[in-house]
Parts: C-alpha cells; structure tokens; sequence
C-alpha cells in the first residue's frame, strides 16, 4: 500500500478509514487553503503534482 | 502520484447537524482545474458538540469525489442527492442518490429508476411528508451542456422511483397558480396599518420561502431587469436582511422592514420591505401595509421599545424617496394597533450610522455613531432622547462593532 505524505489528500482504504492527521486539522481550525498548507509545510516536492491521479 | 494540499477552503460541502451535537461535514471542492491543489473530496469531518474533529476517508468507488449535493438527514441517515463531480466522471441521465448511516459512517450507493432529474448538482432538497424527496433548481449536466433545472422532481425514499411533480402542486405549497399571481408581489396598504390576509404571505411566511423557491415552485420566470422592475415584477417573502425583529411582552413578535438586495441568487427579487409581519403566539399571521409616505422604504432600521410603542430610525432610500433627505427617519410604532406615526425630530447634528447593535441605550436617551469618511474622523456619538423626541449634540462615544444578523 502507498501511503500520500500527511498533508496531502487521498482516498481511503476501508470503508470508512479513520485517520488522525495532525496537519489537517490544523488546517481545518484555520480554514487554510491547499496553498496556505504548503506555506506551513514548505514543501520541496515540484509543482508538477497530480491534480487528479492520487489514489492508492 | 502524490495528491493535492488538502484544504478545508471548499465550495459544495454539507454540514448536517444531528440530534446528538454532531455535525457532519461532507466532501465539497477545493478550487478549479488549473489550480494545483484543486481537488473534488469524497471524506467525511465529524464534528463534535465539544469542538474534536475526526476525519474518515473513503474508497472512491464507495464514495466518489461529491460536490455540490444536498444532505438531508431522515433518522439515522443522510440522503445525498446529485453532484457536480470531476468532468469525465459525470454520468450523463443518472443522478447521484447515497445514503449515509450516522452510525456507521458508511455509504450505500442506491440505484433509483423513473423520470429523474439526471445529473444534477447545486439544486435544493426538501423532505416532504415522511418518505419522499423534493428535489428543485440547480443545472442538469446532459452530453449538450450544463443547463438549470426547470422542473421539480420527487424519489419515493420507499421504492426509490423518481417522477415529476407539476409546478404550483398545492400538495407541497397550499397556493394556488391564481391566487399566486395575483397576491405574490409587495403591495403598498391604503391605511395605517391596512391588515393584510394576503394567502401567498402567509403562506411564505409559515414555510419561510425565499423568492427563488417560490419561482421555482410555479416556474415562474424573473420578470423584468433592475432597472425596469416595480413591485408588480417582485416576489414578496419574510425570509429578509436587515430586518427589525421585536419580540412584545405578550407573546407576538414582528418583523419590521428589511430588504433583498440586488445581486446573489435573490436579486430578482430585490425590494426594500415597508411592512409589518406579525406572528402571534398561536401561530397566527397576518401582515400590516402601509402607505410609502407613513412608512418609508428604509434601511439598516434599529428600534428601541418604549413602552406599548416602538421607536424605529432607518436610514431613508432615496431610490423610492427622491425627495426625501436621507434622515434618518424617525418613527413610533404602536405596537397594539400597528399605527406609525411619523416623528419631525429635524435633521442630526452628524450624519448617524445606523448598524445592527450600533446604538447604546441610556434611560430615555439613546446615542448613535457618526458616519466617519476616514480613520482620522472622531468617533462621536449623537444622542436622541425619547422624552423629547429630538436630537442632542455629539459626546464622545465608543463605536460597538456590528452584530452578525
């Protein structure tokens, strides 16, 4: 199984797949966007990205 | 491949409240195609009544990415109707039905037959009577295009059946296609207070409707732009901003004014209200019109009770009142027999400010803001005393922030 880096999105495994994920929710409390999450992290991965094709 | 960012910075989420203090918030979208992060989510946040948060992801195929869908919870499950979807994933002729188990935390894919909507997303849900759904508005993805949904469809919840219900169905709105025409539109009263029965009103007042749900309902069309629109082209509701709401000693509460604004999706619709909706304690309505000159079409109204009357100041609109100065106006409602009578208190030392929560009652006095044009103006405040029913000069005065409505 692959597993995304925690402050990337992903589908689940189970049906329903209980995560904790620290980054997320702090995320959540501050309502950030995907770029605000990046500026917190400070990512090296390209902005290449897949906007689509990440489900494991 | 490694995913989007995820955010919480979404469009076409639900967030369904439950009975046990939990709040289910549910997929939505994060941004368009060309940002990198854009992302249609198909996870689900539980919210707790304390704050905790815990997030569940799904298998696509169990869950797929949803967004712009209804949530409506029925017992234990959240029905989730249509989406929008990532664009190769949109099943043309099909509309999306799930149900969701509040206990478990699981989807069930449910297949539905008869005359759907097709692919529908952004529309509105309403439970009627104890097994069936309402579904109307919204567009309708089809292989041409993406276009509004003009009709109003019902799913059986029993045998999942789809069928169309026709529009002005008194079964789901007790007005009849006549008596809408003919009573849905604001009407000036002919005396101080002219009551008014009026069926549409009352009954888009007891179901609390926004106009675009009424037009839906009769497949009405908007009428006429902005600038050609008068009050025969509106569509009336109680659902409005900026309203005054009183609520009396004995029970009755009103609602006093308020507006619909010209853009978003009521802007067809967009009147300035200079009537009285009064609901009573047994649930009676009725509404109380007005001649424009005894009520002026005003905005941001605040009121102070004094007594059996209440003192309103609203800035006067000089779009229906070109001759008037802006005032505010000064009125005194009787809250027995709904008469306004007009106050001369003259023109404030100061342009006032008038915002919900912006005034501080002191005894018989009451003290506003100033309009201030930049942050080097003073805030001052400018007394009105109801005892004499006029103006005093500034005092120094701590502006309050503005309430959420």
């Amino acid at each position: 199984m692959k597993t995304a880096p925690e402050h990337r999105t992903r589908f689940g495994v189970r049906h329903p797949e209980w995560i904790e994920n620290a980054l997320w929710a702090l995320a959540l409390r501050n309502e950030w966007s995907g770029y605000q999450l990046r500026q917190h992290v400070r990512p090296s991965e390209s902005s290449a990205a897949s906007r689509r094709d990440f489900s494991v | 491949m490694p995913g989007p960012f995820w955010s919480w910075q979404r469009f076409g989420r639900t967030s369904t409240s439950l009975p046990d203090g939990r709040v289910i918030h549910i997929a939505g979208e994060h941004e368009d195609f060309y940002d990198r992060d854009f992302c249609i989510y198909n996870d689900v946040v539980v919210e707790y009544a304390g704050g905790d948060r815990e997030f569940y992801l799904y298998p696509k195929d169990v869950f797929p990415p949803t967004d712009f869908h209804t949530a409506t919870l029925i017992g234990s499950h959240i029905w989730l109707i249509g989406s929008l979807g990532y664009r190769d994933l949109r099943r043309h002729g099909e509309t999306q039905v799930l149900r969701f188990d509040t206990r478990t935390l699981q989807f069930e894919t449910l297949e539905t037959a008869g005359d759907g909507p097709g692919w529908i997303s952004r529309h509105t849900t309403e439970r009627i009577g104890e097994n069936a759904l309402l579904v109307v508005g919204g567009n309708i993805q089809t292989s041409e295009g993406y276009t509004p949904n003009a009709h109003v469809f019902e799913l059986d919840l029993t045998t999942l059946m789809w069928r169309r219900r026709p529009h002005g169905d008194e079964a789901v709105f007790p007005v009849s296609a006549a008596d809408y025409h003919a009573f849905r539109s604001p009407r000036y009263g002919s005396g101080n207070p002219e009551v008014s029965l009026n069926p549409f009103w009352l009954a888009m007042t007891r179901r609390r409707w926004r106009p675009s749900r009424a037009r839906l309902h009769y497949g009405s069309e908007v009428d006429a732009g902005k600038s050609t629109r008068t009050e025969k082209d509106v569509v009336w509701t109680a659902v409005r901003e900026g309203a005054l709401t009183v609520s009396l000693p004995n029970g009755r509460t009103l609602l006093i004014g308020g507006r619909i604004l010209d853009y978003g999706d009521e802007g067809a619709d967009a009147w300035i209200y200079n009537d009285i909706v009064v609901t009573a304690p047994n649930g009676d309505i009725h509404v109380a019109t007005y001649p424009k000159d005894v009520f002026p079409h005003i905005v941001c109204p605040v009121g102070v009770v004094q007594g059996q009357h209440v003192v309103m100041f609203g800035i006067v609109d000089r779009g229906y009142h070109p001759d008037r100065t802006r005032g505010p106006a000064v009125l005194r409602l009787d809250t027995g027999s709904c008469a306004i009578e007009p106050i001369d208190a003259g023109e404030p030392p100061l342009r006032v400010n008038l915002y919900a929560g912006c005034e501080t009652r002191d005894g018989e006095r009451i003290v506003f803001p100033n309009v201030r044009q930049n942050a080097a103006d003073l805030e001052l405040g400018i007394p009105f005393d109801l005892s004499s029913l006029s103006w005093g000069q500034p005092v120094p005065y701590r502006h309050p922030c503005p309430l959420e409505e």
